[in-house]
C-alpha cells in the first residue's frame, strides 16, 4: 500500500486556479504566473510525501510562489522594457480592480520573506504560528517579517497600520 | 480601510482572478524538472533525470532488436527517435566500475549493483567501486575497450564538507535553526543592491556573504549588518545570473538538443554551473563550450567521439527478450513519491503486461531504463544485468510515480488508464542539506 502519500491530483485541482492568482498578483504577468504555478506546483509534486503530509500543503506552495515571485518580477520587468522596444503588444490579461493593483504593486515592492510571510498570512489565511510552521522559523521571527512588512506597505499604500 | 482589510481584499480577488480559467495538466515528472534549493545561500540545483516518454517495439521487430530500443523524446513531446542497434561508434564513457551477470560494467553512477550501464570487453579497468573513463568501439551490447584513464567525479562542496570560510576569526560552530534575522539584515544592507549578492553560506560559526565586484561600500554595508557575517568580494557571478544561465543551459539541452541530464550542481562558492549530461556527442558539447566558456562545465556519460548523438546504438538486453515492456528512455532516476503492491498479468490479446494493485484500477508499469521481458508462463521481467525482478501473477512492490497515462501512445496503453513510473533499483531522493546555523539568542 502506499505510505502516507494523500492524492495530489486532488490537490492540484483544487488549488491551481487560487495559486495562479496569487502568482499573478505578485508577478503581474499572466505568463510568468503561469510559470510560476507551475513550477511551485511542480516542487510540491517532487516532494509530495514529505509537502503533503503537511497540514498546511497550500500554504506551502504559496510560500515558493512569494519566494521565486521576486526574481521572476525583476526579470519580467527588464523583459518588458525589451518587449517595449522591439513594439510587441502586451499578452491579455485579467483586469483587476485598481485597488487590487495598488496592494500587489506594493507587494511585489517586497523583500523575499517579508512577501512570503504577507502572502501566508492573508492569502493563505493562516495563524501566526501555522505561518511559522510552514516557513520553518519562530513566531517571534514571523512577527518580525510582518511588522516589517507592514510598516513598508503602510508607507508605500499610505495607509494607518491595523491594531 | 485598514491595510489588513486591503490585504484580504487583494488577496481574495487574486484568488478568484482565474475561476473559470481551464485547468492544465498536471505536472509530470519531466526530464526538464529542476529543483532550486537555496540552503543558506548555496543554490543547489538538483536536475532529475527522470522517465523518459514511453517507447516500445511493434510485433514485427526482429528478434535481435526485440528489446526497447533507446530513445530520446522531448519532455515536451511524446515523438521518439528509434535508433536500430546494427552500427558501431567510439565512445567514451565516464563512471564507475561494476560487475554482474554480464561481467564488468561501466555504471552511470556509485550504485553498481544491477546498473543500467554499458558491459565492456578486454582492457585493464580500476576495481570495482572506482572510477574510470573507458574508450572504445561500442554496437549496443558491450564497449570494446581501447583505452582507459582515471576520472575524477565531481563533488560538491557540500559533499565534501568544504564550505569555506574565507575569513578569519570564526566564532565557532552555531547551534539552532536557520538565522532569518541575520538574513534580513543583509538583505537590508543590500537593498538596491541585491545583484551584488553571488550567495550565502554559513562556515565556522559566520555567514559567509559572497558579493560580485569590488569589496567596496556596499560590502562595507553588509559587513556592518551582523557581527557574525562575513562579506567576501570578487565573486564572477550572482545568484540571479547562475539561476538564469543554468536555466538557459539546461532547456537547451534537453529541449533542443535532446539531451539528458543526470546531475547538475552550480554555487557561487564554486566555480562553473556544472552539468552531467547521461550522453552527448563531441561536436554538441563543443558548441556548448563556445557558447558558454568557462561559465559551464559540461561532462557525460556517454561521449559520442565519432558520430552525432542520434547513431549511438540501443543498449540489447543481457536476455533474450520476446516482448516488448515500456521502459524509461533514458539512465535517468525516477524520484519517488510512493510504493505500491502490484501483481502484473499478461494481457493475451494484445500481448503487453498490466498490473493491478488491488483497486478498479489498470495500470501500465513504466520500467527503468535497460529492463526487458519473456513471455511465458509466467512472464518474466529482468533488469539490465538479467536478474529477475517481477513475474506475473506473483506480487511486487514497486517504488516510483504516478503518471499521465495521456502522454503514452494508445497504442502502446495495454488497455490500462493508470501509468506507474517504477524506479528500479537506481532509487535515490533528493536531498538538501541545511547547515546548523547560529543560536538565537546570538541574533
Amino acid at each position: 500500500m502506499v505510505r502516507g502519500v494523500p492524492d495530489f491530483r486532488a490537490f492540484y485541482q483544487r488549488e491551481y486556479r487560487s495559486i495562479l492568482g496569487v502568482a499573478y498578483a505578485l508577478t503581474g504577468d499572466l505568463a510568468t504566473a503561469e510559470d510560476l504555478c507551475q513550477d511551485a506546483l511542480m516542487a510540491a509534486f517532487r516532494r509530495w510525501d514529505e509537502v503533503g503530509a503537511m497540514e498546511y500543503p497550500g500554504a506551502w506552495v504559496r510560500r515558493v510562489v512569494a519566494n521565486r515571485s521576486a526574481s521572476r518580477y525583476r526579470r519580467l520587468a527588464s523583459e518588458s522594457r525589451a518587449l517595449l522596444r522591439f513594439g510587441q503588444e502586451p499578452s491579455e490579461t485579467p483586469s483587476p480592480s485598481a485597488e487590487s493593483v495598488a496592494v500587489w504593486d506594493a507587494l511585489r515592492r517586497l523583500r523575499g520573506r517579508q512577501a512570503e510571510v504577507v502572502v501566508l498570512i492573508y492569502f493563505s489565511g493562516v495563524s501566526h504560528a501555522e505561518a511559522a510552521e510552514v516557513m520553518g522559523c519562530s513566531v517571534e521571527t514571523v512577527r518580525t517579517h510582518l511588522k516589517r512588512a507592514k510598516s513598508h506597505l503602510v508607507a508605500w499604500l499610505g495607509d494607518e497600520e491595523e491594531a | 480601510m485598514s491595510l489588513g482589510r486591503r490585504l484580504r481584499r487583494a488577496a481574495q480577488e487574486a484568488e478568484g482572478l482565474f475561476d473559470s480559467k481551464p485547468i492544465p495538466p498536471m505536472p509530470e515528472r519531466r526530464a526538464s524538472g529542476a529543483v532550486v534549493a537555496v540552503a543558506s545561500g548555496v543554490i543547489v540545483l538538483a536536475v532529475f533525470g527522470v522517465v523518459a516518454l514511453v517507447v516500445s517495439v511493434d510485433d514485427s521487430t526482429p528478434a535481435v532488436s526485440t528489446s526497447p530500443p533507446m530513445s530520446f523524446s522531448s519532455p515536451e513531446d511524446s515523438t521518439t527517435t528509434t535508433v536500430e542497434a546494427s552500427r558501431r561508434v567510439t565512445i567514451a564513457v565516464s563512471g564507475w566500475v561494476g560487475h554482474d551477470a554480464r561481467g564488468t560494467v561501466v555504471c552511470p553512477s556509485e550504485f553498481t549493483e544491477a546498473c543500467p550501464g554499458i558491459p565492456v570487453t578486454g582492457g585493464d579497468l580500476p576495481p570495482v567501486g572506482n572510477p574510470a573513463r573507458v574508450t572504445g568501439r561500442y554496437d549496443g551490447v558491450s564497449l570494446n575497450v581501447e583505452s582507459v584513464e582515471s576520472w575524477t567525479p565531481y563533488e560538491s562542496p557540500v559533499e565534501r564538507g568544504e564550505l569555506f570560510n574565507p575569513c578569519t576569526g570564526g566564532l565557532g560552530p552555531g547551534t539552532g535553526g536557520q538565522s532569518p534575522e541575520i538574513q534580513s539584515r543583509v538583505e537590508d544592507a543590500l537593498a538596491g543592491d541585491e545583484n551584488r549578492l553571488a550567495g550565502m553560506w554559513l562556515a565556522d560559526g559566520q555567514i559567509v556573504v559572497a558579493l560580485t565586484g569590488p569589496d567596496d561600500e556596499v560590502a562595507e554595508r553588509v559587513r556592518e549588518a551582523h557581527h557574525r557575517v562575513c562579506v567576501d568580494t570578487g565573486y564572477p557571478r550572482s545568484q540571479e545570473e547562475i539561476m538564469t544561465l543554468t536555466s538557459d543551459i539546461t532547456q537547451t539541452l534537453i529541449l533542443d538538443e535532446g539531451v539528458w541530464i543526470l546531475d547538475s550542481w552550480d554555487s557561487a562558492s564554486d566555480g562553473p554551473i556544472r552539468i552531467r549530461s547521461e550522453a552527448i556527442d563531441t561536436s554538441t558539447m563543443n558548441a556548448f563550450a563556445g557558447l558558454y566558456g568557462d561559465a559551464l562545465d559540461l561532462t557525460a556519460y556517454i561521449e559520442v567521439l565519432d558520430a552525432p548523438l542520434g547513431d549511438l546504438p540501443a543498449q540489447q538486453p543481457p536476455v533474450p527478450a520476446d516482448l516488448a515492456i515500456p521502459t524509461a528512455g533514458a539512465r535517468g532516476r525516477v524520484a519517488m513519491t510512493g510504493s505500491f503492491n502490484f501483481v502484473l498479468t499478461l494481457n493475451q490479446e494484445q500481448n503487453c503486461l498490466y498490473a493491478d494493485r488491488g483497486d478498479e484500477r489498470r495500470w501500465l508499469v513504466v520500467w527503468p531504463y535497460g529492463y526487458s521481458a519473456v513471455s511465458g508462463d509466467p512472464t518474466i521481467v529482468y533488469d539490465p544485468a538479467g536478474n529477475e525482478v517481477a513475474r506475473t501473477g506473483v506480487p511486487v512492490e514497486l517504488d516510483g510515480s504516478s503518471g499521465e497515462i495521456a502522454h503514452i501512445d494508445p497504442a502502446q496503453r495495454c488497455d490500462a488508464d493508470h501509468v506507474w513510473h517504477n524506479g528500479g533499483p537506481t532509487r535515490y531522493e533528493i536531498e538538501t542539506v541545511w547547515p546548523q546555523l547560529l543560536d538565537s539568542e546570538d541574533q
